[in-house]
């Protein structure tokens, strides 16, 4: 298994995906809720939280350079507590796909099949993804590359297509209401949506060129920035005010194109590629959810728990959050935290213990050879 | 993943079950020697050869040593019989004849000899005439086989407007030549085995030295090895037997009759596999990609072959989509048709009985039987059932208010796109895929169809050909290879061959880029 | 051992049926055919009696849309391509739901286009609708929103030829003048945009119908927060079009100076841009509005010649229309209270902070903001002809004095 490799665009490209996919939908949405004029600010946030990833992914592989975040933990801590530093992470990996499954039950739910039961859509869902788990990483990270296409040609047309719309003066004055809501916008988008970005930890093991894990990161942090930033500009743009109270305000810019008597309604296309991404991001957060069952609980290989742990985020995502206001109230309120003590506060006291532990080690064999 | 899983795992376990031979099956294609008395030869033959009509026996005496000649009626050159076998042993005045005196009279054909009976069966078999002198240990075997078989004709299946016109028989010697005849260096290996318990095929393996990655190369025998079955005598058997993922339903072995295109693919970095029997070869690894490079890319210019490739690639997409996509805006998402369209769609179907999911299967299915039709039928025959059955049922089944214009119209543009996809093959996968599409489009709409293509791409991704990713250079990656994927770039700029094949020798073409020189042709003519 | 496999495949097996069979059961929730539904192209919204809402629904009629195919489908002739059907409810959201329960089919309001406010509705407050039209998923936020002076359901039912379909017709006539003031195109997101401004006072295209019962495009609808105050005259629509911004291709006629036979100089403004300026002065608010248009000569007067001084004075006489219909606009916008030239919202992009201050009381203030206008028309070009006819005429044939310039 450790054989797979994946290459630094395919790393990119997926990190990208699996932030964009919820974070296209729902960050917009999120920021709102604290300002509407300097959305765009908010979201460019984003890029503290990218600058958070980058200095622990750099220190991670400093010193795990061949470890996934949860052998890393078990490295360190020994069997027991690292154990239980394993399970949280885990907890913390299954929570996440569950808030993800939800949001795209229910955007799916609300925007095509007002009909079909939530329920079945999740499952769908997570039939497609339990398969791309089951077929490893390599083929999760090239089904990243082969959206990629898909979304290159879709999201300019749409771009430039919302543009005919967009009035500037919607993001006019700026900063009327000084930086308090454009920073407690922005640490929903930082805190609870670049972190995600520390996935990235969990793949480090598979990497062609683990060195410049960093520096993918950075790239994706980047690259997830300008895109969020752009879209939320012409999203409040087109929407406007009534961005703070519209549950898709994306959608409803995508929505409103309409050029002549025919070109019209493309929201479909803004739905093949957010439920493509999402299917990227559920993919990789169960992956690393299986690679982590594998390594904290010594399992033979990731597809054990590959379709075992797709129905139980299924069930998971409806017995957690009855409804969509819930996820969205976790998502702004709890997450943040819950995320930097997860993915900030482990991987960085791991990291720690083991410089400690290593340093102790030297020193005893210095002095033993003395 | 899958494939590479699977093939380590039979690499690593050797597993009781060795493979089976031809000498675990008693058939006496045994070691033992050919007897030396014509007596213990004769009882031998009445088990052996016995009820087999077309066994020719005749013996005949040389300055007094009495000889056997064996061979199969029908399979052999009778003429060369006469005039390279019959007419120069009569010439023979030596007395005390030896075998070796023999081989050197029997100069116009080429001899080799032969001690075990297993090695006469093989020998007779082949159309050879065996030759037994009694009282040696040896038996001569003398190749005057003239299996019969058809001339070199033109590509059928694969037709091309320009370039060269020669397709691939079922006789492996010609067919070699054919590939022999286009690279004439010693570095073309061909490396050849037996298979098939009963028909004894000969397979060979084609590649050219110096280019095709080794490992690749030793991965192609392994795996033909393997084969234990009665007879292999066609490709398929062949590509059923040694791919990579038995239950895809992609091809993941391309085959062709042009042997131009197995040049060009021996050169880029492929192996071929041939069968004797066989009026095609197979080609591998091979990828997505490779099935929608039809052979006349490489004989037009290069700026038609890049609207060509784009073509075919909306055509490949559309002939899945299609239907399914009509179905799912016709009976899910009709908010998203824009509004002009959705009247005329809402007009034409209105009084139609069934809903739109049962009208695209069952005009699927229709369209089916009569491609189906149109192909076993005489060519004569074939033309007129499928222009009458398309036009007059399509036609009568719209005026009868069963079916709505704008389906016939979907059914038949996609069939129309599975038409302008170069490989056979590969159009009888989206033939069945999608009618999975459709009925994922009747229980879901696009959100349906969605998450089936994306399970249909994660399958694709995780396809392998003998270990190369199935959708390279796409996923994963890789630029240098986008020279011959969506566009064909010029002969020029295409200087390395694909790097996916991970080639020995990597640079196929050194060629200056021509008219890039400061002297101009004028400069030229007056120098 | 051969036992247990045989059971462990006919387990599977079972399972796979189970599996299959419910991922098939459960779906086709959604599925619904184009026969079975009632395309929606408009509602018009009329306040029945005792406020209640009758909701008129037009509805495609499939057996008579007029298609390129011809043959079957038109052959009865007299049939509208539409159907008007409609129900009565407390708010819309119940009138639609009545209405499913009274028309076959179901009906289908994803392409629905236009929403047309009756008269009586709109004075009692259009924003009874805002939140239903906004929050129910079959809405688009582009359907244009239109206020009547008649019953909306006499707009929708009335033949708009040549265009079959009555909601297409009228979408047709707004975007026809919504290329000239944009302010016309009152889709459903410019509408709310302008209704959660600061300023608070959405407009909408106005649609009458003639003397021959086609709808027209008459002006437009002026609303104070939801409640329809007034509607602006095509003049007063122009003035209010060069307060908000650009316009395009808006044709302005002059009186003939000289001769009175009432033909009149016409100047098209190919296009007009304004600034927006604002200043506080003791008790009240002081704006300034720059416009900017380039125009070319549709007609000139018989008679005219186009000089130097000719060509400035129209420029002149121009400049003074745009700035009178400005003015006119202004006043009556005061008068009514409503201010729909966006003066707050633009006062407030200027001025966030002094807007915070002011905004409790700028219904008060509104009223006393004093506007200067400064307006400059620069005609760019004459057209296909540099002088009217009749600039040439003499019984002499002489050449005119002042020709050839």
């Amino acid at each position: 298994m450790s054989k797979a490799q994946i290459s630094r665009s395919q790393f990119v490209m997926t990190l990208t995906w699996s932030i964009l996919g919820t974070g296209i939908v729902s960050i917009p949405t999120a920021v709102a809720q604290f300002t509407v004029r300097d959305a765009w600010l908010s979201t460019s946030c984003f890029l503290v939280g990218g600058f958070i990833a980058v200095v622990v992914t750099l220190f991670f592989i400093r010193r795990f350079p061949k470890r996934t975040l949860t052998a890393a933990l078990v490295d360190t801590w020994g069997a027991w507590i690292g154990r239980i530093f394993g399970i949280w992470i885990l907890l913390c990996l299954y929570v996440i796909n569950c808030t993800v499954l939800r949001e795209t039950e229910v955007f799916v739910g609300i925007t095509i099949l007002p009909k079909t039961s939530e329920s079945t859509i999740g499952a769908a869902v997570m039939i497609a993804v339990a398969y791309a788990v089951y077929a490893g990483v390599e083929v999760i990270m090239r089904d990243g590359e082969f959206i990629m296409p898909l979304v290159m040609l879709i999201a300019p047309i749409l771009f430039f297509l919302s543009l005919q719309h967009t009035d500037v003066h919607e993001l006019m004055p700026v900063l009327a209401d000084g930086w308090t809501p454009v920073l407690r916008g922005g640490v929903v988008a930082a805190l609870a949506y670049a972190l995600e970005l520390l996935i990235g930890l969990q793949f480090v093991l598979f990497l062609r060129n683990g060195r410049k894990a960093a520096q993918d990161v950075g790239t994706a942090a980047g690259l997830v920035t300008v895109v969020l930033t752009l879209v939320t500009v012409v999203t409040v743009g087109v929407v406007g005010p009534s961005t703070h109270y519209i549950t898709y305000p994306v959608l409803e810019a995508v929505r409103s194109i309409r050029v002549g008597r025919f070109i019209e309604r493309l929201d479909t296309l803004y739905v093949i590629v957010v439920i493509s991404m999402v299917f990227i991001k559920l993919a990789v957060f169960h992956y690393a959810w299986c690679v982590g069952m594998k390594d904290v609980f010594r399992l033979s290989s990731h597809r054990v728990t590959a379709l075992t742990g797709a129905l139980l985020v299924w069930g998971g995502g409806t017995a957690m959050f009855s409804s969509s206001d819930e996820v969205q109230r976790f998502v702004s309120h709890t997450v943040p935290l819950y995320f930097v003590v997860t993915f900030v506060g482990i991987p960085l006291l791991t990291v720690a213990v083991m410089a400690v532990k290593v340093g102790v080690q030297q020193r005893r064999v210095a002095s033993a050879r003395r | 993943m899958f494939a590479r899983f699977r093939r380590s795992d039979q690499a690593s376990s050797p597993s009781g079950r060795k493979p089976r031979t031809a000498s675990d099956l008693n058939i006496s294609e045994s070691d033992e020697p050919i007897p030396d008395r014509p007596e213990s030869m004769h009882r031998w033959l009445d088990t052996e050869w016995a009820r087999c009509i077309d066994f020719q026996m005749r013996d005949i005496e040389v300055c007094g040593t009495r000889i056997t000649l064996f061979w199969l009626r029908g399979i052999v050159d009778l003429l060369r019989l006469e005039t390279g076998i019959m007419q120069p042993l009569e010439s023979v005045s030596k007395r005390r004849l030896q075998l070796r005196d023999l081989a050197s009279v029997l100069h116009t054909v080429i001899v080799r000899e032969i001690s075990t009976l297993g090695e006469f069966n093989a020998a007779v078999t082949d159309g050879q005439v065996v030759l037994r002198m009694w009282g040696t240990s040896h038996a001569l075997v003398l190749e005057v086989s003239d299996p019969p078989g058809r001339p070199i004709d033109k590509p059928e299946n694969e037709p091309t407007l320009e370039g060269p016109q020669e397709a691939f028989v079922e006789h492996i010697q010609l067919n070699l030549a054919l590939i022999r005849k286009r690279i004439r260096s010693p570095r073309l290996k061909v490396e050849s085995m037996r298979v098939g318990t009963y028909s004894h095929s000969t397979v060979c393996v084609v590649y050219v030295e110096g280019v095709a990655k080794p490992t690749l190369v030793a991965e192609a025998k392994r795996r033909i090895q393997k084969i234990s079955i009665d007879s292999l005598n066609d490709i398929n058997k062949l590509r059923e037997l040694i791919g990579d993922a038995p239950f895809t339903l992609f091809p993941v072995t391309d085959e062709t009759e042009r042997p131009d295109r197995v040049t060009s693919n021996l050169l880029q970095g492929r192996i071929a596999i041939m069968v004797d029997g066989a009026p095609n070869c197979l080609l591998v690894p091979a990828q997505f990609i490779h099935f929608l490079v039809a052979a006349d890319d490489y004989y037009v210019h290069y700026t038609l072959t890049i609207f060509l490739r784009m073509l075919r690639h909306l055509a490949y997409w559309s002939s899945l989509f299609l239907p399914a996509l009509y179905v799912a805006l016709s009976s899910y998402n009709q908010d998203l048709l824009p509004t002009p369209l959705l009247i005329t769609v809402a007009a034409q179907h209105r009084g139609i009985p069934f809903p739109s999911i049962l009208e695209a299967l069952v005009m699927l299915t229709i369209f089916e039987v009569l491609r189906e039709a149109g192909t076993r039928l005489p060519r004569a025959v074939g033309q007129s059932v499928s222009i009458v059955g398309t036009l007059v049922v399509g036609d009568s089944a719209v005026r009868a208010g069963l079916v709505s214009p704008g389906m016939v119209i979907v059914i038949a543009s996609t069939g129309v796109a599975s038409f302008a996809l170069p490989a056979y093959g590969f159009v009888n996968s989206s033939r069945l895929i999608q009618f999975a599409f459709v009925l994922a489009a009747g229980l879901g709409g696009l959100v349906g169809v969605l998450l089936l293509a994306l399970i249909l791409i994660t399958h694709l991704v995780s396809l392998r050909s003998f270990g190369v990713p199935y959708m390279a250079p796409g996923a994963p990656f890789e630029w240098a290879d986008m020279k011959d994927m969506f566009i064909r770039a010029p002969w020029f700029a295409m200087r390395r061959r694909p790097k996916h094949l991970e080639p020995i020798d990597s640079v196929n073409n050194r060629t200056p880029v021509p008219g890039k020189s400061k002297a101009s042709s004028w400069d030229l003519s007056e120098s | 051992m051969k036992a247990f496999r045989i059971r462990w495949w006919q387990r599977t097996r079972a399972l796979m049926v189970v599996g299959v069979g419910s991922v098939l059961l459960t779906g086709c929730y959604d599925i619904q055919e184009v026969d079975n539904m009632n395309l929606v192209l408009a509602i018009g919204v009329d306040e029945d009696r005792a406020r209640g809402v009758n909701v008129t629904a037009e509805i495609v009629n499939p057996a008579s849309v007029p298609s390129s195919g011809g043959g079957e489908s038109s052959t009865s002739g007299e049939r509208r391509a539409t159907l008007i059907r409609q129900a009565t409810g407390v708010s819309i959201e119940d009138a639609i739901g009545n209405l499913e329960r009274e028309v076959p089919h179901s009906v289908y309001l994803a392409q629905n286009m236009l929403v047309v406010f009756g008269q009586s509705y709109a004075k009692h407050g259009v924003e009874r609708a805002f939140d239903y039209l906004e929050r129910d998923r079959a809405f688009r936020r582009n359907q244009l929103f239109l206020a009547t002076p008649e019953r909306a359901s006499d707009v929708l039912s009335a033949s708009a030829e040549p265009e079959a379909l009555n909601a297409l017709g009228i979408r047709e006539l707004v975007e026809q003048t919504s290329r000239q003031l944009p302010i016309v195109q009152s889709e459903q997101q410019q509408v709310m945009k302008e209704y959660l401004s600061p300023s608070q006072a959405p407009v909408m295209a106005s649609i009458a119908l003639n003397d021959s019962q086609h709808p027209v495009v008459q002006g437009i609808a002026v609303f104070r927060a939801g409640h329809l105050v007034d509607t602006l005259s095509i003049r007063e629509m122009q003035g209010l079009g060069w307060m908000l911004g650009r316009t395009r291709q808006v044709a302005i006629r002059l009186p003939c100076r000289d001769k009175e036979n009432g033909t009149g100089t016409t100047i098209r403004l190919l296009d007009s841009d304004t600034r927006f300026d604002s200043e506080p002065v003791p008790g009240g608010l002081r704006v300034r509005l720059t416009v900017h248009a380039r125009a070319e000569i549709g007609q000139l007067c018989p008679y005219e010649q186009l000089d130097e001084q000719k060509l400035a004075q129209l420029n002149q006489m121009a400049s003074a229309y745009i700035g009178q219909s400005m003015q006119l606009v202004l006043n009556k916008l005061q008068r009514d209270d409503v201010d729909a030239c966006q003066f707050g919202r633009r006062v407030f992009m200027q001025h966030p902070a002094y807007w915070r201050r002011i905004s409790a009381s700028w219904p008060t203030i509104f009223p006393k903001v004093q506007m200067d206008c400064q307006v400059k028309v620069q005609t760019i070009r004459t057209n296909l002809a540099f002088s009217a006819p009749e600039s040439t005429v003499s019984r002499s044939s002489a050449v005119p004095s002042g020709v050839g310039r």
